[in-house]
């Protein structure tokens, strides 16, 4: 019998982009192959984006962020948005103040038809001080 | 960590991640009620019998009368002590809250005539009242927007205020609109902007004071929206089958003063 529903998938990059400001800066973002670790690999992506997550460290500035915004794009120049710039607070660490982690809720089917790949590309911003991107998720279903 | 959308739920509108919009309907041109006398929710009180149908169609009530034949001041809703004329009426209701005569309420409503159909000098009340089924204007309580027509001439649009009004024409005008604020067991007051529908410019405006309490005590008793037809002068009478038509629209939000006084 075939297995019917949807299968949860992700894109996991842990990768430091240090010295996030409070400007989108298109030299710092996470490029998530969504269909890497899958076999459809290197096809055009066009699944539905269910969620993301960011992981930040060295929150610092005065004041240091509370917010993380994100953009993600078809293209690595930032042009081609899919997820409109969105903010999340930082809930930040049981043992540490300056770490801490942001989610957001996407929830639609997109296509990239602009690159013709499965690469997205993700971009952060403070809303104040500096901090580093150590890690991002990207969920997706099919 | 609270989860931000990127789309508001609601709406479906890009929200940066902000709070959404909680399903609430947006105060930017929200829709107004459409009157259908027909369509089942509105009560008819005649006390004299003077209403033979009501048809609803392309967005205009037609009022088919009985004969009234004896003119007097109970079918006047802008004059006198005693208002006998028919209304239809339902509860003035927000998401289920009945509106009551303490909440600050503001009340727009938004009429046209047929003028094409002119059979007797006539009125239409749009309006917020305590207790529909009274005859005394003190136990009605009654307010809204309001509209007169004499035969062969223009409408007059304004406010209905207790038992007086307030109106004003010109020959460009193609409705009228008005908007009122009652509350805190008061009937507050009404004003008006009458408007040509070609660009929806305003032509005349007005204002009147009901200078009426409900009651001298801080009591909530619910109130009702109410539709009034009636005669344009108390001297008017009313030949059987005679006819008017008339759209009616309207809207009632309720701030939270209370809530915002420190």
């Amino acid at each position: 019998m075939p297995k019917t529903g949807s299968f949860l998938h992700d894109s996991f990059v842990v990768e430091n982009v240090a010295s996030v400001g409070n400007t989108f800066d298109v030299t710092k973002f996470h490029a998530h192959d969504l269909y890497a670790d899958t076999s459809g690999k290197g096809r055009i992506f066009a699944d539905r984006v269910e969620s993301v997550l960011v992981r930040v460290t060295s929150l610092a500035g005065a004041p240091a962020p509370t917010k993380i915004i994100i953009r993600c794009c078809f293209d690595e120049t930032g042009d081609y948005t899919w997820l409109p710039d969105t903010e999340a607070l930082i809930s930040t660490g049981l043992t540490t103040t300056t770490s801490g982690c942001t989610a957001f809720e996407y929830k639609l089917p997109i296509k990239n038809v602009i690159n013709n790949d499965s690469t997205v590309y993700l971009f952060f911003k403070t809303d104040n001080g500096t901090c580093t991107v150590d890690a991002s998720c990207i969920t997706w279903s099919e | 960590m609270p989860v931000s959308n990127v789309f508001d739920p609601y709406t479906g509108a890009a929200n940066g991640g902000i709070i959404p919009s909680g399903g609430k309907s947006s105060l930017y041109k929200p829709t107004f009620n459409e009157v259908d006398l027909t369509d089942g929710s509105w009560t008819l009180y005649d006390p004299d019998s003077l209403i033979q149908s009501v048809s609803f169609s392309g967005g205009y009530n037609t009022v088919t009368w009985n004969a009234l034949a004896v003119a007097s001041l109970n079918y006047n809703w802008a004059a006198g002590g005693e208002h006998r004329a028919p209304r239809w009426y339902k509860d003035n209701s927000i998401d289920g809250n009945n509106v009551t005569t303490m909440d600050y309420n503001v009340f727009t409503s938004v009429l046209q005539v047929d003028n094409s159909v002119d059979d007797f000098n006539q009125a239409v009340l749009m309006g917020v009242c305590v207790d529909p089924t009274g005859t005394d204007v003190f136990i009605i309580d009654v307010s809204g927007g309001y509209v007169t027509k004499q035969t062969g001439n223009d409408p007059a649009w304004g406010t209905q205020q207790y038992s007086s009004a307030t109106t004003a024409t010109d020959i460009n005008i193609d409705y009228g609109v008005c908007t009122m604020m009652r509350g805190g067991n008061l009937m507050g007051s009404g004003v008006f902007i009458n408007s040509d529908s070609t660009n929806n410019r305003g032509y005349v405006q007005g204002a009147r004071n009901s200078g009426a309490a409900i009651f001298g005590s801080a009591i909530p008793v619910n109130n009702y929206v109410m539709v009034g037809v009636g005669v344009r002068d108390s001297v008017d009478t009313v030949g059987a089958g005679e006819k008017q038509r008339f759209r009616a629209q309207y809207i009632t939000y309720v701030p939270d003063v209370a809530g915002g006084v420190p």
